[in-house]
């Protein structure tokens, strides 16, 4: 059998953003290992703002895949101890996290492979990937069993390769290097979902992963689809669209239309800790950017911390316009460089101006609409800003804020240099805080109605038991009245 | 697969663009109506950035970085370009403040104007001053002998000396008022039929429509707002031609090439800020602007007629808006909605 490329016609994007690539420096480089650091820092934060709860204490020694904090949710993707070491601070504040100090030894727990995965039963296959910490390493981090565990009925499979933000090549040199292991996740994916259909979407400019995937995919089943680059065209969303011809409809997942995503580095993931029994503890990262002298895609322990690992490659201090944890469009912008990478930061930039949204004074928006051209949501972001900056949260709702997917393709082109994404963001908090002020209101209200008809019950009640005591003690007095009538007439 | 615009150009390269395609507009008029086009377009243009730098004061915003956007300069010189060359000096500087004044600022500054500021200014100097404003400069007289130079110029606009030795009609309100002359015999005997649409101004609108095709080469603008326009404008033209009667209201071409057709396409309509938001409006908007500038040519009071059917669409941009919100992906109607 040859591996079948996509048989379907694809659907180009209605709105999209050609942006320069950026990728030459890092594309042809195989990855290296990334040293473990002194100190690490593993976030408590899950998906959804809950944090993990530690199960272990200040002053313990941990080896690497250790579980080291549980969320709530048996499906949330547990927290391990990425090396060997002792936990030194369990941190509150901005970022709560588990600091540990690495030991040099770098002693790993057993590996656990599950060697006959298909026979074992579906709720241990997904308890071992909620429990080997895996999460979605494209962005979102949603973590992969509660992903898996909700999908029951998918007919399509999408493996997310596109990989269209610029400068990021990590995912290309994953596929480039390990297709095979990349594979192995997949039948795993694939087995999970019972999905009839699998297709690799990859970008046409990655020629030599493309290759490579044709390689491992001999032998299967799934189909490989090329696709035009154009931002985002790795949008989840955007995907659907490109491959199906379909769109998510607005507010659900695309889980509801029996498509599944999952990015290429988390089906990875999910071979290492199936097959291979292995925790995820590190993950492959473009550090790179004009200002990085030395790039790289490197095998990165999690919770290293950015300045660890821009300090072993070398900033040009003069040339940084700004560092960033993951993309240049969507990636948060880091001010301390102590911040740990994290499981879904696939690059570390350390970038110049001219590969960053256009910075400085912002001038005022001339609704000159070049925004609105690329959206690939179809919104309308000059008339977004205008109400974000308003605070008006119900015209916000109207044009659709909710549906935006932050891909900052708006900022990437405005020439007046609005930070618009930081509008939207800002505007949806206003949003879900107002909503959940209401909830609270209308929650009060139900109370304090539930009280009245509970008062009023009770009045009733207390009225009916005085009259029937009332109705009593007359009975007793005309029983009484006639008991005495019969005596005198008995007299 | 689109980057409208040219990455980094930043909305001051934007501002600096407009400007260099307003050249050959500029030189067309300065060839034709002689150097009182220069003085004038100096003049709106310094009375629209003192305007702004005073608004910016009393705003107690910053100066340099209002005037540093170059839409204050914009403004003023499309102001100037639409002005009778040899209007009095008071009289330009009082519009181009106006314009930057209870155009743009009393709405909140640039990028909150529901107007199109120049055009703000055109209409208030229209209305209070009508004879001034209706005086031109007669261009053929120009072409024979050499037209108002800097000094004469500078007379009657710093002076106040009669600007009668230098004007006329223009071809626009002389045909208008031909008094029974066929099209073709009006073209033949007032001398102001020009070669194809009216004697000087064909050359001024294409000159603006070559500054135009630029912009629009260049991506600063799409071509929705434009070509609504002047397909609007050409139709309606068209369709009342009659072949030119002696109450024919003018010929497609003689409308598309007379007045202030080709400035108002590129330079006016084109305005970001007080247009409709998305491509499908912007050909409406367009649209409305041509066919309320072909009713007001032919049917109106006023000699040219871009600055109120501009004004006029601007009213009804919010409203275009509302009802051409593009799909939002995921949802099956467009947004209809019509709350903000």
């Amino acid at each position: 059998m040859v591996a079948a490329d996509f048989d379907s016609r694809l659907h180009a994007l209605p709105r999209s953003l050609d942006l320069p690539a950026n990728k030459a420096r890092t594309r042809a480089l195989a990855i290296e290992d990334a040293a473990v650091p002194e100190r690490l820092r593993l976030p408590l934060g899950l998906y959804d703002g809950r944090l993990a709860t530690p199960c272990v204490d200040v002053g313990q020694k941990v080896r690497r895949g250790e579980v080291i904090a549980r969320g709530a949710n048996a499906l949330d993707a547990a927290v391990h101890a990425s090396t060997s070491g002792r936990i030194r601070n369990v941190a509150e504040g901005p970022l709560p996290c588990i600091e540990l100090e690495a030991d040099g030894m770098d002693t790993a727990v057993d590996p656990a492979p599950m060697e006959n995965w298909r026979d074992s039963a579906r709720p241990a296959l997904l308890a071992r990937l909620a429990e080997a910490g895996l999460a979605g390493l494209g962005g979102a981090g949603f973590p992969t069993a509660a992903k898996l565990a909700a999908a029951d009925a998918i007919d399509l499979l999408i493996i997310n390769a596109a990989e269209c933000e610029p400068l990021l090549t990590a995912d290309e040199r994953l596929l480039t290097e390990q297709a095979l292991e990349v594979v192995a996740g997949i039948k795993i994916a694939a087995h999970l979902t019972g999905s009839r259909r699998v297709v690799i979407a990859i970008e046409d400019d990655k020629s030599e992963a493309i290759a490579a995937v044709r390689l491992a995919l001999r032998d299967h089943p799934f189909e490989l689809a090329i696709i035009p680059r154009g931002y985002p065209s790795g949008s989840e969303r955007q995907l659907v669209q490109m491959l199906t011809g379909r769109e998510v409809p607005s507010g659900l997942l695309p889980v509801a239309m029996g498509i599944l995503c999952h990015n290429v580095a988390s089906v990875w993931a999910m071979g290492r800790a199936v097959i291979e029994g292995q925790a995820l503890t590190e993950r492959i990262v473009t550090v790179t950017g004009a200002a990085l002298l030395r790039p790289g895609n490197l095998r990165v322990r999690l919770g290293t911390p950015v300045g660890d690992l821009l300090g072993a490659r070398g900033v040009d201090e003069e040339l940084l316009a700004g560092i960033r944890l993951g993309g240049p469009l969507t990636g948060r912008p880091v001010t301390d460089r102590r911040l740990p990478v994290g499981k879904t930061d696939a690059g570390v930039l350390a970038a110049g101006a001219f590969e960053l949204a256009p910075a400085g004074a912002e001038l005022a928006c001339i609704r000159c609409g070049a925004c609105a051209e690329v959206c690939p949501a179809g919104l309308l972001p000059q008339e977004l800003h205008r109400q974000a900056r308003a605070a008006d949260l119900h015209a916000l709702k109207a044009l659709n804020l909710a549906d935006c997917i932050e891909c900052g393709a708006c900022a990437w082109v405005c020439p007046s240099r609005i930070p618009l994404v930081d509008d939207y963001r800002k505007g949806k908090q206003a949003v879900a805080a107002e909503a959940s002020r209401q909830a609270a209101a209308e929650h009060a209200r139900w109370r304090h109605e539930r009280r009245e008809r509970r008062l009023e019950q009770e009045r009733h009640a207390s009225e009916a038991a005085r009259e029937s005591r009332l109705s009593r003690v007359d009975a007793a007095l005309a029983r009484a009245k006639a008991a005495k009538q019969q005596r005198q007439q008995g007299s | 697969m689109s980057g409208l615009l040219p990455r980094r150009a930043g909305t001051s390269g934007l501002m600096l663009q407009v400007v260099l395609a307003t050249l050959p507009g500029l030189v067309a008029l300065l060839i034709v109506f002689g150097m009182g086009v220069l003085l004038t377009v100096a003049l709106a243009v310094l009375g629209a950035v003192l305007a702004e730098a005073f608004a910016l004061w009393l705003r107690g915003r910053s100066i340099r970085l209002g005037l540093g956007d170059g839409s204050a300069i914009v403004t003023g010189l499309l102001l100037g370009l639409a002005l009778p060359p040899l209007l009095p000096a008071g009289l330009t500087l009082l519009g181009a403040g106006l314009a930057i004044l209870l155009g743009k600022h009393v709405y909140g500054g640039l990028g909150q104007n529901p107007f199109n500021p120049a055009m703000v200014g055109y209409a208030i100097l229209l209305v209070s001053f009508p004879v001034e404003m209706t005086t031109w400069v007669a261009p053929a007289q120009l072409l024979t002998d050499g037209g108002a130079g800097l000094f004469d110029a500078g007379a009657v606009i710093f002076a106040g000396l009669s600007p009668d030795a230098f004007t006329g009609p223009t071809p626009l309100d002389d045909f208008k008022y031909r008094e029974g002359l066929t099209a073709a015999e009006w073209q033949a005997d007032s001398g102001l039929g020009g070669r194809f649409a009216g004697e000087g101004w064909e050359w001024v609108n294409l000159g603006f429509l070559a500054g135009g095709l630029y912009l629009l080469r260049r991506r600063l603008f799409s071509w929705h707002a434009p070509v609504g326009m002047l397909a609007a404008l050409a139709l309606c033209a068209a369709a009342f031609w009659d072949g030119g009667s002696s109450s024919s209201p003018g010929s497609p071409l003689f409308h598309l090439l007379s007045g202030g057709t080709m400035l108002g396409a590129f330079f006016i309509v084109t305005d970001p800020v007080s247009g409709a938001a998305t491509p499908r409006g912007r050909l409406l908007f367009g649209m409305g602007v041509g066919i309320l500038v072909y009713v007001i040519r032919a049917y109106g009071g006023y000699p040219d007629a871009v600055a109120f059917a501009v004004l006029l669409m601007n009213a009804a941009a919010p409203m275009i808006d509302a009802y051409t919100r593009p799909r939002t992906y995921g949802h099956t109607a467009p947004n209809k909605s019509n709350d903000p």
